[in-house]
């Protein structure tokens, strides 16, 4: 077994870390995708912004204000020591807490895009066939932006997996709290331990083309045949 | 029974002015130039445009007033949009499925296999929405609106988005409906045929404002009316089916202007029917003449002569209490000597009377 009980640990902790991330980001994203898909206006093209920043900024720009944000002397680290808790960083609620930033976009953009997409008019439809607004949201809206809502919770998790930078200024590196994959793929390489890199590097790439390759089948165009 | 409504919405910077009590016992139709609210007001009347102070009372069921509004899904209507609006994750069946399950239990249920029957879908059930056509999709939408069993179908433009053929496929089933359900409808359309062949009142419409309403048969007839002036401007009266001969596949039809020959075959004897004439295909003969080709010669009165831009003018009759609208050439007026109040023969060929038999 190439896997030393160490990157055993390492890959659960990455998977937990990925599976709390993307079913946080979903409760989160779902209703504030519905609210920027049902209108335009400037608050709601501010909100998009900020959300699509993590996209486009270092990790380590992120990490740096997460980590001064939760940090001991932080508000958000504060709130936490009010709760009598210690700060998040450097532990797996503060990877959770900075994944949940580091992957916003890719989970609230699909859903942005999936609601939009339905566009009002079969609400309307449904609206006079007598369908309350529960009933819509449940019978419409949730089963026609379904291939939205399986993109976004594969990009989310498939994202949080090939986080690096933001868990490395946050959390640092400790085995069984915060060392997920990425990290101790870059420890192997660093200690020029080639094969065990292989061996963890290889399981993500699978990990990933599986994921990757399940949202492009799924959101292939709907064959003319019948259902 | 009435739809009584008293409207005022602004969009934009276009308001929408409208009080009126619609005859929901007949078909009515919303007709105007694009932009001119029809589409708001029907929208108004679903629930799905909202302003204060408005007031829709439907059969003295009140369904807003400037206090309360109900929101669509609780009014008795159901909506057929320009486009067909299928929920595109339920295959055809399951889309009408979907309105049976909300249908108003307050009428007669509507099987979804006789919907089907009536709108010619029925080898389409099994097909995903994706697979139809434009004008089958819009066949499912009327379906599907059907199945609902609503107190008052409201349908908005339903045909616009087809192309010619499709139309023409779609308006037999809807002159179908109108003829074998009991149900209100409110039509929106801006074609001439469209509301020839289906709207038995008219109101018309022009910058958010209602300019006049009235019978269709009236109001399609009338030369001082858009619709009169209109190229094809038609006038529409109701017969009977009374005897087809195969051999020269005449159909003979009872009405109050006296008995006419048609050139289709019916389908069926003493069935109601209602014809078009296209107001140039009526000519204008001051006496019986003997010898020609055209078969339906009926007598009438010139109640008015209207001259329109292009050489030719609107001539209103009335035959016995039906009024017929002709368009003739200003020449021909002149040679005729043709005056309000002469008695005239309306002349009709058989292949110009249209309809549905």
């Amino acid at each position: 077994m190439l896997l030393s009980p160490a990157d055993l640990e390492a890959l659960g902790l990455t998977l937990r870390l990925a599976a709390w991330v993307t079913v946080l980001l979903l409760l989160i994203c779902t209703p504030l995708a519905w609210w920027l898909s049902r209108g335009s206006g400037k608050i709601r093209t501010v909100m998009v912004t900020l959300s699509s920043l993590p996209m486009v900024l270092p990790p380590t720009v992120l990490g740096f204000y997460l980590l001064l944000l939760m940090g001991p002397h932080g508000p958000v680290g504060k709130l936490f020591i009010f709760l009598g808790s210690s700060p998040p960083t450097f532990r797996f609620t503060g990877l959770v807490i900075g994944s949940i930033f580091y992957s916003f976009p890719f989970v609230l953009l699909p859903l942005q895009n999936a609601f939009s997409a339905i566009g009002p008019l079969p609400l309307e439809a449904a609206a006079t066939l007598r369908a309350g607004p529960i009933d819509r949201l449940l019978t419409i809206v949730l089963p026609m932006a379904r291939p939205g809502i399986f993109t976004a919770a594969v990009m989310g998790f498939a994202h949080t997996l090939g986080e690096f930078g933001v868990v490395l200024m946050i959390g640092g590196n400790i085995q069984g709290e915060t060392r997920i994959a990425s990290i101790a793929i870059y420890d192997h390489v660093e200690s020029l331990n080639y094969p065990q890199a292989h061996t963890l590097a290889g399981i993500l790439v699978t990990i990933a083309f599986a994921l990757l390759f399940l949202v492009n089948r799924i959101n292939l165009p709907p064959s003319r045949e019948g259902s | 029974m009435s739809l009584h409504l008293n409207l005022s919405l602004q969009k934009g910077a276009f308001t929408l002015h409208s009080k009126l009590d619609l005859p929901v016992d007949k078909l009515i139709a919303l007709s105007g130039p694009s932009g001119c609210g029809k589409s708001t007001l029907l929208r108004a009347i679903a629930g799905l445009e909202w302003a204060e102070c408005n007031e829709i009372t439907f059969k003295n069921e009140r369904w807003q007033s400037p206090s309360a509004c109900r929101p669509p899904h609780q009014r008795s209507v159901a909506m057929v949009f320009q486009k067909p609006a299928l929920f595109t994750h339920l295959n055809v069946k399951n889309n009408l499925r979907y309105a049976w399950k909300r249908r108003d239990q307050s009428h007669p249920e509507f099987p979804i296999q006789e919907a089907a029957k009536l709108l010619g879908i029925s080898h389409l059930l099994k097909r995903s929405t994706y697979s139809l056509s434009g004008g089958e999709a819009q066949r499912v939408a009327i379906a599907r609106a059907l199945v609902a069993t609503p107190s008052l179908l409201l349908m908005d433009e339903p045909l616009s988005a087809l192309d010619e053929q499709s139309k023409q496929s779609i308006l037999p089933y809807l002159e179908r409906i109108h003829r074998s359900l009991h149900l209100s409808l409110i039509y929106v359309s801006h074609s001439i045929e469209e509301l020839a062949r289906l709207a038995d009142y008219i109101v018309m419409m022009d910058q958010g404002k209602v300019i006049k309403t009235g019978e269709a048969q009236d109001l399609l007839s009338d030369p001082h009316c858009g619709l009169g002036r209109h190229e094809h401007a038609q006038s529409i009266f109701e017969g009977t089916t009374q005897a087809y001969d195969p051999h020269t596949e005449t159909c003979t039809l009872q009405t109050a202007m006296g008995r006419l020959q048609l050139s289709t075959a019916p389908q069926a004897l003493d069935q109601k029917v209602r014809i078009r004439i296209k107001a140039c295909d009526i000519s204008i003969a001051l006496h019986q003449v003997e010898q020609t080709s055209i078969l339906n010669l009926l007598p009438a009165t010139i109640k008015s002569i209207t001259p329109v831009h292009t050489g030719q003018c609107l001539i209103a009759l009335e035959a016995k209490q039906t009024p017929l609208l002709a368009r003739i050439s200003s020449l021909s007026v002149q040679r005729l000597h043709l005056n309000p109040g002469m008695e005239v023969i309306a002349q009709v060929k058989s292949a110009a009377l249209l309809g549905e038999l």
